[in-house]
């Protein structure tokens, strides 16, 4: 799993795992400007409040605009590792750095997620990481993988994204079991360059449904971007709408 | 009824457990696709069970094919060793000489050693060979009557470029069974999807479905449980 040594992270980390702190992290955010963090509790509290966590549903969809799309996922990252879940994200509109970056700044333990990255494998490294050489790849003809993440050779993959996606649940059911499980797509509206409307939503729909047999939560983002047709259907079979 | 496992994980349970015994499947794909990986693996899964074993080869000497096995872990020089497995090059290109010891001599040798388990790979070579269709249908039903009479499960492959149907079109009427090998182009991309279907199956409630499958250092692996993407964009 991701270790986390930046100086300064641990001490603000609870001795507990998969806690976040409580305390904002202005300091560790250079840059930004001293509303977002308000911003951002805003989000999450909204998020609380909306979202009672109920078993029973299994399919929650949050619409929003495409500018609260990271405030809503970096909310439901703190509220799903609250509740001791554990989770995939299926990385389309960002790549799995991006997170693990943005997760690290935010002082999370980064034990509570997998990532199946679509848009790492092929694209060339701006520079090598320092811890590289302990990364072992291992190439599993759909993806390639690495610690705690697939990575998915491109978004349009959609038949090694759904290959990479079971095979990790059934990793997830073998070695993790316990706890309740959540799987987050952070990027429809990405995945429509590579699809048409309905295929897409045929797609959204098989790998839902394949989650809530295994009794997983997912959580979809819906901006404005996506097609409103593919929007409603999504609707159709989700368990909770959530507008933030 | 006796039902002969494949070896390929994820299959047996797409075909009702396994292969009726005393079957003929047809494996049909395009060049790459895994159709001797396929068959090396069904060997390799028998001898684990005590079958006996033939393997006709029609194109790569057994030296080659044992190299092959090995690439996938599967070593089966000691099964020949032991009688448990007879590897046979026979000479694609002399159709006449070749297509008469396997109709006279083949269901000989089967009966003798008892085999259970007979591949032949690639058919492609003697279906070329015959001059017309109706000599080509006559001597393929030939052969698969006198293998059905021995009560062998045979693995029988052969190729096409791309789609659905065998080059000729002929061997999958005359099997028991047809397992289909795509290697499918997304036209996003162009990167290669490979996709298993069961085409036909008598005597079974098989699965219809067509499912993403992997060629992996341990073999050939189907993913029953998830499905192929085409991504085509409008
Ligand atoms: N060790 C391996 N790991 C992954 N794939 C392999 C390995 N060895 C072979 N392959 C794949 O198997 C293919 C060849 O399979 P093969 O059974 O010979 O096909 P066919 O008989 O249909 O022509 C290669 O093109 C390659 O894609
Ligand atoms: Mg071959």
């Amino acid at each position: 799993m991701y270790k986390d040594t930046a100086e300064g992270i641990e001490k603000m980390l609870k001795p507990e795992p998969m806690v976040i702190i409580e305390q904002p992290v202005v300091s560790k955010s250079p840059g930004m400007s001293p509303g977002i963090q308000s911003q951002d509790e805003e989000v999450y509290q909204k998020l609380l409040k909306e979202y009672i966590f109920d078993k029973s549903e299994k399919v929650v969809s949050i619409i929003l605009d495409p500018s609260m799309i990271l405030k809503a996922d970096l909310a439901l990252f703190r509220l799903l590792s609250e509740k001791k879940m554990k989770g995939i994200l299926l990385c389309v509109g960002r790549p799995a750095e991006f997170y693990i970056e943005l997760l690290r700044s935010k002082g999370f333990n980064q034990d509570f997620l997998f990532y199946l990255d679509t848009l790492t494998f092929s694209s060339p490294r701006k520079q090598q990481e320092p811890h590289s050489s302990n990364i072992s790849y291992k190439h599993v003809f759909y993806y390639q993988e690495k610690q705690n993440m697939k990575q998915i050779p491109h978004p349009s993959d959609f038949t090694a994204i759904d290959v990479a996606f079971t095979s990790t649940v059934e990793e997830f059911v073998c070695n993790k079991s316990g706890g309740e499980l959540f799987l987050l797509i952070d990027g429809i509206a990405s995945h429509q360059l590579y699809l048409k409307p309905s295929s897409l939503g045929a797609f959204v729909h098989t790998l839902v449904s394949k989650a809530r047999n295994w009794n997983i939560t997912t959580f979809l983002l819906l901006t404005d971007g996506i097609d409103p047709i593919l929007i409603s259907t999504i609707k159709t079979f989700s368990d909770k709408i959530i507008i933030l | 009824m006796i039902r002969v496992s494949t070896g390929i994980n994820g299959l047996n349970e797409m075909i009702d457990g396994g292969i009726p015994a005393g079957h003929s499947v047809a494996i049909i794909g395009p060049p790459g696709s895994g159709k001797t990986t396929f068959c090396l693996q069904y060997i390799w899964d028998g001898l684990q069970k005590d079958d006996h074993c033939l393997y006709i080869s029609l194109e790569e000497e057994e030296d080659r094919l044992l190299q092959t096995a090995m690439n996938y872990g599967w070593e089966f020089k000691k099964y020949i060793d032991r009688d448990m497995l007879s590897l046979i090059k026979l000479d694609a290109f002399d159709i006449t000489g070749t297509m008469d010891r396997m109709l006279s001599e083949l269901p000989k040798l089967i009966n003798k050693n008892g085999v259970k388990r007979l591949v032949i790979d690639p058919f492609i070579h003697i279906e070329m060979g015959f001059a017309d269709d109706h000599k080509r249908r006559v001597n393929i039903y030939e052969l698969i009557r006198r293998l059905a009479k021995t009560g062998v499960t045979t693995l029988i492959t052969t190729e096409n470029l791309e789609g659905v149907h065998s080059h000729f079109g002929i061997l999958e009427s005359i099997v028991d069974a047809v397992f289909l090998l795509q290697i499918i182009r997304s036209t996003e991309r162009g990167a290669l999807i490979y996709a298993f279907q069961v085409n036909k199956m008598r005597w079974s409630a098989h699965s219809k479905d067509i499912k993403p499958y992997a060629i992996t250092g341990r073999g050939i692996e189907i993913y029953r449980e998830s499905n192929v993407y085409w991504s085509e964009k409008e």
